[in-house]
């Protein structure tokens, strides 16, 4: 079979995946934060944790329990890390530094993954299991519950209750990330990617040389690092590792999980608003802006010029052989429209255009589908955004499932979308300027310029993917990279959380001749221009001056 | 004209033992990178004031 050829059917069996698991996985999620009924063991932590899971709270409320329990996560996790040397299954590996600690502490808990370290010579064990993998569960499970939040706002009225985070939390974890990643790790695990407890040993080679082999319980956070769009690996070359990834089944089976969640939550939401052709509306634009990254990043990694791409068929430099071009840019496609960021392969090797694509995937704001609730809640802004241009375009009254969009709303939309270009130009524009982080750049010229960019963009919007080619294990990178992630992460989620409160107070407004249909292909069309228009506005300058200048030139 | 006086020792090191004083002891490794923690864990909580300020900001913004 051509390379091509199995890209195509690569793409063919995910679509078909995902729709297959698009209204039982989100029927069921809906149902999770639906349902009165209290399992036993969630029964039990309410108790130990000392809540009413009865106790609705008020918006504010529910973001400052979201806010305290990031906080208590970021300085135990900092802990974690720089204690491991004195706790079980550290391998002998020595304190993390307090700035690296530090970053990977934020970077975890934000969801971003961004990763300044080598898995396998930093962190231990029970670093790895405990500290690291239990952030993948619980902020994927963060996230989640944020988007639930705002759907929230559309279904209650009058109220400025939004459920019980603490309970929410509880639930997402228990009913659906555990046991996704149980399934999810024995179909690695059986798919060859290893899991064990295996202390290091060196080898010697048929050449005389010595290896070290590792090993780890690689499969058991593999599954959450993807099916949490966490991202973080447990070794350095993250999915391309044969350990992580062995074959082009796991590497498929990894695609599919990253796109799972974050595909199915559009028909939570239309099944919590009861009126599941928005959903459909709002993941139809996911599929579209997900197929154009794909099909864009595919041709210009086919493509690439010169002899050398030429003679392999593709830019082959940095890629697994084992999943070539097709399986390497339906891989960066998805992890950078989602915000996973793990990666099998090296996007600083990606063609000019190609790794412009992945930029300009992460600064769409990972909406599409976007990060676990991340991309729910992301697109449900720009979606009310839409529906007030569209009102001022064509005179119909600006409402969104029977709330009406008022300039208190829009201001949350507003300050929602500009919070993170804000973050990302300011920390990229800095780094730029002084010359401590000058001298990180290991490419000068345009090249240079998309990696800052691409690292920044990257830690605003909690990807995690590195373009490399820039040292940022330093101290002015650890620590600025930190608070760009938390403040990437945690202030938008104030604005939605905001606006949820907001919607949640209005009465319902019911459906008349002036409200513009939202679940038509019109709007699908009109959402995904509004999407591109600002994104492209607001980064074109410096897209512009990094990625398409290297290409043309 | 005299030098100015300088502390004999790092700040660093004067931390611990106000610390040691207290009857804490740290491994030897960790005395270095006291004063990092306690910046970072600094830092940590700075960061989470000023979101939580924002919190406050957006309750004032909604009255």
């Amino acid at each position: 079979m051509s390379s091509a050829a199995a890209g195509w059917l690569q793409l063919a069996l995910l679509v078909a995946a995902l729709a297959a698991c698009y209204i039982p996985v989100g029927n069921y999620m809906a149902h999770i934060f639906t349902t009165d009924k209290h399992w036993r063991v969630e029964r039990g932590i309410y108790k130990l944790i000392g809540i009413d899971p009865s106790a609705d709270q008020k918006w504010s409320s529910y973001l400052r329990s979201m806010l305290a329990f990031s906080a208590v996560s970021v300085v135990f996790l900092y802990g974690f890390e720089r204690l491991q040397h004195y706790l079980l299954l550290s391998l002998g590996m020595a304190n993390v530094p307090p700035a690296l600690a530090w970053n990977t502490a934020a970077s975890f808990v934000t969801n971003t993954n961004w990763q300044n370290y080598s898995g396998e010579s930093t962190m231990g064990y029970l670093t790895q299991m405990a500290g690291l993998a239990v952030q993948n569960f619980l902020s994927a499970a963060v996230g989640i519950v944020v988007a639930i939040a705002l759907v929230r706002g559309f279904i209650r009225s009058r109220t400025d209750k939004l459920g019980n985070f603490w309970v929410d939390v509880t639930r997402i974890t228990i009913r659906y990330l555990i046991p996704l990643s149980i399934v999810g790790g024995l179909v690695l695990m059986a798919s060859g990617v290893i899991d064990n407890f295996s202390s290091y040993h060196t080898v010697t080679t048929l050449s005389g040389a010595h290896q070290t082999i590792v090993g780890g319980p690689v499969a058991s956070q593999e599954v959450i690092k993807d099916a949490g769009n966490n991202g973080g690996g447990f070794f350095n070359a993250n999915s391309s590792h044969p350990f992580e990834s062995p074959n082009p089944f796991t590497n498929w089976f990894e695609i599919f999980l990253l796109l799972l969640t974050a595909f199915a939550l559009p028909r939570t939401f239309g099944k919590m608003v009861k009126d599941n052709r928005q959903g459909y509306a709002l993941v139809a634009v996911m599929v579209v802006i997900w197929l154009a990254a794909v099909g864009g990043i595919s041709f210009f990694e086919a493509q690439g010029a010169g002899i050398a791409p030429q003679l392999a068929h593709g830019a082959m430099e940095g890629k697994n052989v084992a999943f070539g071009t097709p399986g390497s840019s339906l891989f960066a496609a998805s992890t950078t429209v989602t915000s996973t960021g793990s990666v099998n392969s090296f996007h600083d090797s990606f063609t000019a255009f190609g790794g412009g694509i992945a930029l300009f995937d992460i600064a769409l704001g990972e909406i599409a589908p976007g990060g676990v609730g991340a991309g729910l809640y992301g697109i449900l802004v720009l979606a009310m955004v839409t529906v007030f241009v569209a009102g001022l375009m064509v005179g119909r009254t600006p409402e969104y499932v029977g709330k009406k969009i008022r300039p208190a709303e829009m201001k949350y939309a507003a300050l929602y979308f500009l919070t993170i270009p804000t973050i990302t130009l300011a920390a990229a524009g800095l780094s730029i300027a002084l010359k401590t982080p000058q001298a990180s750049i290991l490419n000068p010229g345009p090249h240079g310029l998309t990696e800052i960019m691409y690292a920044f963009a990257s830690e605003a919007n909690n990807n995690g993917s590195a373009f490399a080619g820039l040292t940022t294990n330093t101290p002015w990178y650890n620590t600025l990279g930190g608070i760009v992630m938390l403040l990437g992460r945690f202030a938008p989620e104030i604005f939605a959380l905001g606006l949820a409160g907001s919607l949640a107070r209005q009465q319902p407004v019911p459906a008349s001749a002036g409200t513009l249909d939202t679940r038509t292909p019109l709007f699908v069309g009109m959402l995904v221009g509004v999407i591109l228009i600002l994104v492209g506005l607001t980064y074109f300058p410096a897209l512009a001056l990094g990625p398409f200048a290297e290409g043309l030139h | 004209m005299g030098t100015a006086w300088t502390w004999p020792i790092s700040r660093s090191t004067r931390f611990t033992y106000l610390i040691e004083s207290i009857g804490v002891r740290y491994a030897p490794e960790l005395k270095e990178d006291l004063v990092l923690d306690l910046v970072y864990i600094g830092l940590t909580i700075v960061v989470f004031a000023a979101l939580w300020l924002l919190v406050k900001g957006v309750e004032r913004f909604e009255r």
